[in-house]
């Protein structure tokens, strides 16, 4: 009956983070891990149509070893419930995230994670 | 628009608005008429009499793409068709303002009054009266050739002449 | 650098704190519509119900482009009633969000559905509402509006309509013009004028009930006021030369309209009870296509003063106007959304002539339709879509797109050439 024509976007892959610091071959492995975690939130988040750029809502989740989502909750609204709904959801979505199997790095850096989502690729 | 037609232009409204107004029969049946079949008209001109001008047998001139002023090709049909009004004081004329499909529909119905104000002022210019002129713009409401390309889209952006009463 | 870590003073803190909470900044997003679950709607009688309240809702959602409906073949279970609700049967395909209602028969031959969302990723329910009507198709409208609402934040606008013009020939140099009002889904189809002489220009007064366009009925354009529920038509204006473009004012009691009885096309401002008329332009250029500031101050409108028909906005008051398109040397047909933000128009590159919106605030342009001799941008009281028609097939169709270009819908098509929809205020 009736036609719908979407074109979807894929996000393009995040860039490797560059290093502040060379030498130092630990934040390299976190920034690689954080890159992932990134493209995996993205390709989960869909905007509802009141989004718009300057909205902000900012998460914090916490990971079981091994990378589970066991719980998300919001930190800082935008004031728009869709758009901070929205941030859980694709947060909730990917349910699992990489993470480093070693039991230190995993505990010092992402037990716990701060998710700032902030669109810049929207049009209004 | 050049100036001089600008002023044959501001010189006919009074005139051709005058002539518009006195003919809006009110039709409360909803009107079926007005749409006369226009291109026909060419092609059953049916005086044969040796003086008349065979210009006359023209009744449609054509426009460029968003334009208004008569063009060269268009003189030899207004002239005689001025003539004729000229030398036929009881014959009444309408002239009728078309566009093709691009563009919007309002702005299109503007363009179709400014195209059949042009004529309407080449007429008055070259001799007819212009009591003897009612102007009507159809926009692109009308068109003469139903393509969606170029060689359609200019046949619809024209002035039609039809005449009300003692047609050549 | 799109992709920003803020690693909050990682180098400083790594050697004294034993856990910094990092950051991880998410700027971009995937462009799809959410997928959610409308389980058909329980109904405990023996009757057959006559309308299909859940596939209704479904159409709704799925034509706003937000949403991407469930096909019911592959739901796993049909619940009811919130006891009923397993979650997992939806989170294992993807299913954003759950509806669940039941309809019930109420007094008057009314009926009434109770119903409820589900997030099913959080595992709770967001809303439970009831709507009522003694339609199924206008219940369900109410429900879609609520569901979408709840889900995006913004007003559904399925309950609105929608007018629009077709043209069909009956023969050579012989068309049948129709005035149609219709639900924005197409359906409750009603004809309020016919004529063998053009329509146009058809537009909602603020009130939902007065339409205001152009008629050739009389031979000659006039300006007519119609009441759809009436279905009484008053002739407003039948001056020499044009009478066109009709637009009431946000208070409904002016209506902007192009006259050429001065001489040239101009805007005019007409008081509705006293019929006393104000010259807006005044400007040897054609000056067409009005239509209001949400404040009422101005008039936004097409003139080819500058060469090239472009859009101006004039202060009724002072007269004072000012230029509001410069992409290209065609941009007509203007159109606010009810905020006053975004200006749609029909705008031509390249030769073609597309839907675009203009962002007032930031100055941008966005060329939304890949369309050619797309016109008519009419925008919905939400300012989710806009409605315009298009050439699909060699004939009129009316589509629709939403602000951000992101989707596009084509309604269904009727017989004939369909042209100039005017999408109605809220009602």
């Amino acid at each position: 009956m009736k036609q719908l024509d979407q074109k979807p976007k894929q996000p393009s892959p995040a860039p490797v983070p560059t290093a502040t610091s060379t030498s130092d071959k630990e934040q390299d492995e976190i920034q690689q891990y954080l890159g992932v975690i990134q493209q995996t939130i993205s390709r989960y988040w869909i905007r509802p149509p009141s989004a718009r750029t300057g909205m902000v809502v900012t998460l914090r989740i916490n990971l079981l070893p091994g990378g589970e989502l066991n719980d998300v909750n919001v930190i800082e609204s935008s004031g728009n419930a869709a758009f901070d709904r929205s941030a859980i959801l694709a947060v909730q979505k990917a349910g699992r995230f990489s993470v480093p199997s070693d039991p230190a790095k995993f505990d010092r850096y992402f037990r716990s994670l701060r998710l700032r989502f902030n669109p810049e690729d929207l049009r209004y | 628009m050049s100036i001089f037609n600008r002023n044959h232009l501001i010189a006919l409204i009074a005139a051709a608005s005058i002539a518009g107004c006195s003919s809006t029969p009110e039709d409360t049946t909803g009107g079926s008429t007005a749409g006369t079949d226009t291109t026909s008209y060419e092609s059953t001109a049916t005086d044969t009499s040796a003086q008349v001008d065979p210009a006359l047998q023209g009744r449609v001139v054509y426009f460029d793409f968003d334009k208004y002023d008569i063009r060269y090709d268009a003189e030899a049909i207004l002239s005689a068709h001025a003539a004729y009004l000229s030398a036929n004081p009881g014959a009444r004329v309408r002239v009728e303002g078309h566009a093709d499909e691009r563009g919007t529909r309002e702005y299109n119905m503007a363009l179709g009054e400014r195209r059949a104000k042009a004529a309407a002022a080449y007429l008055a210019s070259k001799g007819a009266s212009s009591s003897q002129i009612e102007v009507i713009s159809y926009g692109e409401e009308r068109p003469s050739a139903l393509g969606h390309e170029e060689s359609s889209w200019s046949q619809n952006r024209r002035a039609e002449l039809q005449y009300t009463s003692e047609a050549p | 650098m799109l992709v920003r870590y803020f690693i909050v003073g990682f180098l400083a803190l790594l050697a004294s704190i034993a856990r910094a909470e990092l950051t991880v900044e998410i700027t971009k997003g995937l462009d799809d519509a959410i997928p959610i679950a409308i389980v058909p709607f329980g109904w405990s009688q023996p009757n057959r119900l006559p309308e299909d309240v859940s596939a209704i809702v479904s159409a709704d959602l799925y034509r706003s482009g937000q949403f991407k409906p469930l096909d019911r073949a592959d739901m796993l279970s049909r619940p009811t009633e919130a006891s009923q609700v397993f979650y997992r049967d939806w989170r294992v395909l993807k299913t954003e969000y759950l509806v669940i209602g039941k309809l019930i028969p109420a007094e008057a031959g009314r009926y009434r559905a109770d119903f409820e969302i589900f997030d099913v990723f959080q595992q709770r329910s967001i809303k439970k509402a009831t709507v009522a009507s003694n339609n199924l198709r206008a219940l369900a409208h109410a429900a879609s509006d609520i569901i979408y609402q709840t889900l995006t934040g913004i007003r559904g606008a399925f309950s609105t309509r929608m007018l629009y013009v077709t043209m069909e020939r009956m023969g050579p140099k012989k068309q049948r013009y129709r005035l149609y009002v219709a639900d924005v889904d197409g359906y409750n189809d009603r004809i309020i004028l016919e004529s063998p002489e053009p329509i146009l220009s058809p537009t909602w007064a603020p009130n939902g009930r007065h339409v205001a366009y152009v008629s050739f009925q009389s031979t000659r354009p006039s300006i007519y006021i119609q009441d759809t529920v009436t279905g009484r038509q008053q002739k407003i204006t039948g001056f020499p030369g044009l009478n066109g473009a009709p637009s009431f004012s946000p208070d409904g009691k002016r209506l902007a309209m192009v006259l050429s009885k001065d001489g040239n096309p101009e805007i005019y401002v007409m008081e509705l009870t006293s019929g006393r008329l104000q010259r807006i332009t005044n400007h040897y250029a054609i000056d067409t296509e009005p239509t209001w500031t949400p404040d009422g101050q101005h008039v936004v409108f097409t003139s080819e003063r500058g060469g090239s028909p472009q859009i101006y906005r004039q202060h009724i008051a002072s007269g004072k106007v000012e230029r509001l398109t410069f992409d290209g040397n065609y941009n007509a047909r203007p159109a606010l959304t009810p905020d006053g933000r975004f200006l749609a128009m029909v705008h031509r590159s390249n030769g073609v002539f597309h839907i675009a919106v203009k962002d007032l605030v930031r100055g941008t342009l966005n060329v939304l339709t890949e369309t050619d001799l797309d016109e008519s941008p009419s925008i919905a009281p939400n300012a989710s879509m806009i409605l315009y028609a298009t050439m699909h097939g060699g004939r009129g169709v009316l589509s629709a797109v939403s602000l951000d270009g992101r989707v596009t819908v084509r309604l269904p098509s009727r017989f004939g050439d369909v042209r100039e929809p005017s999408w109605s205020p809220f009602l």
